[in-house]
C-alpha cells in the first residue's frame, strides 16, 4: 500500500468504523511493520497480530492525539505529508505490536500476565482517561507553592544535624559504629551535592552492599518515622 | 508540513496526578524546590502511564521520588519496575536541549527518560530514553539529540527482562554467577552488563565484564567488595580470582549476547562497525524527523539551538582545547570565490554514534540567483583527530528517498564533506552512518 492510500485510509478510519477494520487488516500488508519489528519479536508476530489489530481498531482516534497530528489538515496527495503520516502510524503500530508480542512471550514462559488495575489497559481508548487539568501552568505552580509550603525539609534537616535523642547515631552495625544513620543521612541527603551510595562506600571504606542495606533497611525507616513525628507536632 | 512538526509521543496528565504533585511540592522548603518536585512527580506519572500502557507493572511507592524524606533533599524522579529496576524520568523544560542528571540519579538506574513539559501542564511528551550509564564515569547531562526513540523502550526492557530470566535459570553459567556474586538484586548488574555489550567491543567484554563483576564478588572472607579501593587491594594480592571472574564474565556476556540476538563472531572483532548490537528499529527511522528550516537560519540565527545546532562561533569557543578545531574557520564552498554570495551562515551539531563523538557542520551560502550552496562537513569531536574508518556522510533526496551524494571516511581522514546547491523549498536528508548505526537530520532549503 502506498503512502497516499494509507494516509487516506487512516483519515477515513477516524470517522468510519468500516474503514478502521480495513486499516487494521492492512497492518499485515505493511512491509515496514515486520521489517522494523526486530528478530526478537518475530516469533510472536502471528499470535500477537490479531490483538494488535483489535487495539488499532478500538484506539485509532488516539493515534493523531499521541503524535499531535491534525489529520484533518493533512493532504494525502502531498507525498511528503503522507510519507510522514505513514512513518508515525507505523511507529505507533509497532509500540502496540511489541507490547502484544511481549505479552505472548510472557504467557509462553508461563509467567502470570500482569493485568493492570489502572484505566490504561488495552481495550480502553487511550493512555489516560482521568479528568485532565487544562489550566495548570508552570507559573501557576509557583504561585500555588507560595501559599502551601510546609518547610518539612528544614525541620528534618535540623533533626538530623542535632539528633537530640541519639536515635540516628545509635543506629549502626555492631562491628562498625562509624556507619551510623546520622552520618549516612548527612552524606546522602544533606551534603551539597549529595554523595551517592558508591561514593559513600568509598569514603567510609565499607562495601557498597553494606551501605545499601543499612540505608534501606534501617536509616530510611527511621527517617520516615521521624518525619511523621515532626509533621504531627 | 506544520501538521506533523511536533511528533513526539504525547501523554495526558490527570487532575489526580496534579493533586499528588501538589501535595509533594507543598512539603518543600522553597518554591524552587517545590516546583522541581512538582515536575518530577508529573514526569514519573507520565512515564508510569506509558509503561502501564505497555502492560508492564510498576511500583510507584517503591521509588525514591515517592519517599517523603528523600525527595526533600534529593532531586529524584524514579519509577520502579518490580524485579527490573528504576527508570529515571527527567523533566525537560521548554527550550531546554539537555536533561540534567544530579549525582543522586547517576547510579542504580536502568535508563533515563526525557519528559518534555510545555508551559501548560495538561500533557507532556516523551522525547526518548538513554539506557544505563557507566557509574564510574557519570554524566551530568544528556543531549536530547542523543536519546533513543521512546518507541524502542520496550525492546530495552525486554532485553533486561530476558537477562534476569537467564540469571535465575538453571543454566550452568547462571548458577555460577549467582554463587559468585553477593547481591540482593540483579537489576543493576543486568543493566550494566547490557551497557558493556552495547558500548564495548566484543574483545573488551571479558575485561570490562570482569572488572564490573568484581564489584559484586564475595571475597574468601565472605566480604562483599563493591568499592574500587577494595578491588585494587585484592587485585594486587591475588590475580587468579580476577582471571576467573573474566572467564565468568566472558561466558555470561556470550550467553546474554546470544539471548539478545547479537552476533559475536571472530571476524566482527576486527570490524568496528559490527561490534554494537543493531537497534531493532534503525535509529534513523525515528530520530530527527522534524524538518529543519534553513531559511530560518538566515533570518534568525538564534533559531539554531532549537534545531540542536550551534553557530560556528559558539561551537568553536567550546572546542578551543581541541586539536581538530584549533585552526578552524568557516568551511568555504569550492565555488565561493567565483560566486556572488548574499548571506552565509554555519550551524554545527554534535552527534554521538556510540563511542564516536562527531560534529556535523552545515555551511549555507545564499547566492544572488536565490539558490543556496550547501556544504556539509563532518569532523571528529572527541579525543580522536581522525574520523572512524568507514563512517559515511550521505545526502538523501527526500522526495524520492534515493541517495543523492555520499562520502566515506578512510583510515586517517580528519574530515569528509559533500557540497551541492538547492532551490528554495527543496528537501533533503543528511544521514551519518557507521555500520548499522545512523543518525538522520531532515532539512528544507
Amino acid at each position: 500500500m502506498d503512502d497516499a492510500s494509507l494516509c487516506l485510509l487512516i483519515q477515513e478510519a477516524l470517522h468510519d468504523p468500516n474503514r478502521v477494520e480495513a486499516l487494521a487488516l492492512a497492518i499485515d500488508q505493511l512491509p515496514e511493520v515486520k521489517r522494523y519489528l526486530g528478530p526478537g519479536w518475530q516469533p510472536y508476530y502471528e499470535q500477537a497480530l490479531p490483538t494488535t489489530q483489535k487495539d488499532v481498531q478500538r484506539n485509532i482516534n488516539k493515534f493523531p492525539q499521541m503524535y499531535k497530528l491534525n489529520m484533518g489538515d493533512v493532504n494525502h496527495e502531498n507525498s511528503s505529508d503522507s510519507a510522514q503520516v505513514r512513518k508515525w502510524f507505523i511507529n505507533w503500530v509497532l509500540i502496540i505490536l511489541k507490547r502484544d508480542c511481549h505479552d505472548v512471550k510472557r504467557a509462553e514462559k508461563n509467567k502470570p500476565k500482569i493485568i493492570s488495575t489502572s484505566t490504561f489497559m488495552r481495550g480502553d481508548d487511550g493512555l489516560t482517561v482521568g479528568e485532565t487539568i487544562p489550566d495548570q501552568t508552570i507559573d501557576g505552580i509557583k504561585r500555588l507553592l507560595e501559599q502551601e509550603r510546609r518547610f518539612m525539609g528544614r525541620k528534618i534537616k535540623r533533626y538530623i544535624e542535632e539528633d537530640p535523642e541519639m536515635r540516628l547515631r545509635n543506629c549502626h552495625p555492631r562491628n562498625n559504629p562509624n556507619l551510623h544513620c546520622q552520618i549516612m543521612a548527612q552524606k546522602l541527603l544533606l551534603q551539597e551535592p549529595p554523595l551517592n551510595r558508591r561514593e559513600l562506600a568509598k569514603e567510609l571504606e565499607v562495601p557498597e552492599q553494606t551501605v545499601y542495606d543499612r540505608w534501606k533497611n534501617y536509616c530510611l525507616p527511621w527517617l520516615l518515622q521521624i518525619a511523621q513525628e515532626l509533621e504531627c507536632e | 508540513m506544520n501538521t506533523v512538526d511536533n511528533h513526539n509521543l504525547t501523554i495526558s496528565l490527570t487532575k489526580e496526578n496534579h493533586a499528588v504533585a501538589r501535595q509533594f511540592a507543598g512539603e518543600q522548603d522553597t518554591v524552587e524546590k517545590g516546583e522541581k518536585v512538582y515536575l518530577n512527580t508529573l514526569a514519573v506519572y507520565a512515564v508510569e502511564n506509558f509503561v502501564q500502557w505497555l502492560n508492564i507493572k510498576t511500583d510507584l511507592a517503591a521509588g525514591d521520588s515517592w519517599n517523603s524524606v528523600i525527595r526533600l533533599f534529593n532531586d529524584v524522579a524514579d519509577l520502579v519496575i518490580p524485579n527490573l529496576g528504576k527508570l529515571e524520568c527527567r523533566p525537560v523544560l521548554p527550550r531546554e536541549t539537555v536533561i540534567t542528571l544530579p549525582p543522586e540519579v547517576t547510579e542504580d538506574r536502568i535508563c533515563y527518560i526525557a519528559v518534555q513539559f510545555q508551559e501548560e501542564l495538561n500533557e507532556v511528551q516523551l522525547l526518548g530514553f538513554m539506557p544505563a550509564l557507566d557509574p564510574e564515569e557519570p554524566l551530568s547531562q544528556i543531549e536530547i539529540s542523543n536519546l533513543q526513540p521512546i518507541e524502542n523502550l520496550i525492546d530495552h526492557l525486554d532485553r533486561l527482562e530476558s537477562a534476569q530470566d537467564f540469571l535465575y535459570s538453571d543454566d550452568e553459567v547462571a548458577i555460577k554467577v549467582r554463587k559468585r556474586l553477593n547481591t540482593e538484586s540483579f537489576s543493576e548488574i543486568v543493566a550494566q552488563i547490557e551497557r558493556i555489550v552495547r558500548t564495548c567491543k566484543p574483545y573488551n567484554w571479558r575485561y570490562a565484564g570482569g572488572d564490573f563483576l568484581a564489584n559484586y564478588v564475595n571475597s574468601e572472607q565472605g566480604i562483599a567488595f563493591r568499592s574500587p579501593a577494595y578491588r585494587s587491594e585484592r587485585d594486587e594480592s591475588n590475580r587468579s580470582p580476577n582471571s576467573d571472574l573474566q572467564d565468568l564474565a566472558e561466558k555470561l556476556l556470550d550467553k546474554l549476547s546470544e539471548i539478545w540476538g547479537i552476533q559475536n563472531e571472530e571476524e566482527e572483532m576486527i570490524d568496528n562497525s559490527a561490534s554494537h548490537p543493531a537497534p531493532e528499529i534503525p535509529q534513523d527511522f525515528v530520530l530527527s524527523e522534524s524538518w529543519i528550516d534553513l531559511t530560518e537560519w538566515f533570518q534568525n540565527p538564534e533559531s539554531l539551538p532549537r534545531y540542536n545546532f550551534k553557530t560556528l562561533e559558539s561551537f568553536l569557543l567550546e572546542q578551543k582545547e581541541s586539536l581538530v578545531f584549533r585552526f578552524a574557520t568557516t568551511p568555504r564552498s569550492r565555488n565561493a570565490a567565483t560566486e556572488d554570495s548574499v548571506a552565509n551562515i554555519t550551524g554545527v551539531q554534535k552527534i554521538q554514534l556510540q563511542e564516536h563523538a562527531l560534529a556535523l557542520a552545515v555551511c549555507l551560502q545564499l547566492e544572488t540567483d536565490h539558490k543556496t550552496d550547501v556544504l556539509l562537513r563532518l569532523y571528529p569531536a572527541g579525543d580522536n583527530t581522525c574520523l572512524p574508518s568507514g563512517l559515511q556522510l550521505i545526502v538523501i533526496d527526500s522526495e524520492s528517498g534515493d541517495i543523492f551524494l555520499e562520502a566515506q571516511a578512510r583510515s586517517a581522514d580528519n574530515w569528509i564533506q559533500l557540497e551541492f546547491r538547492g532551490e528554495p523549498g527543496e528537501r533533503f536528508s543528511v544521514k551519518v552512518a557507521l555500520g548499522d548505526l545512523s543518525v538522520t537530520d531532515n532539512f528544507v532549503i
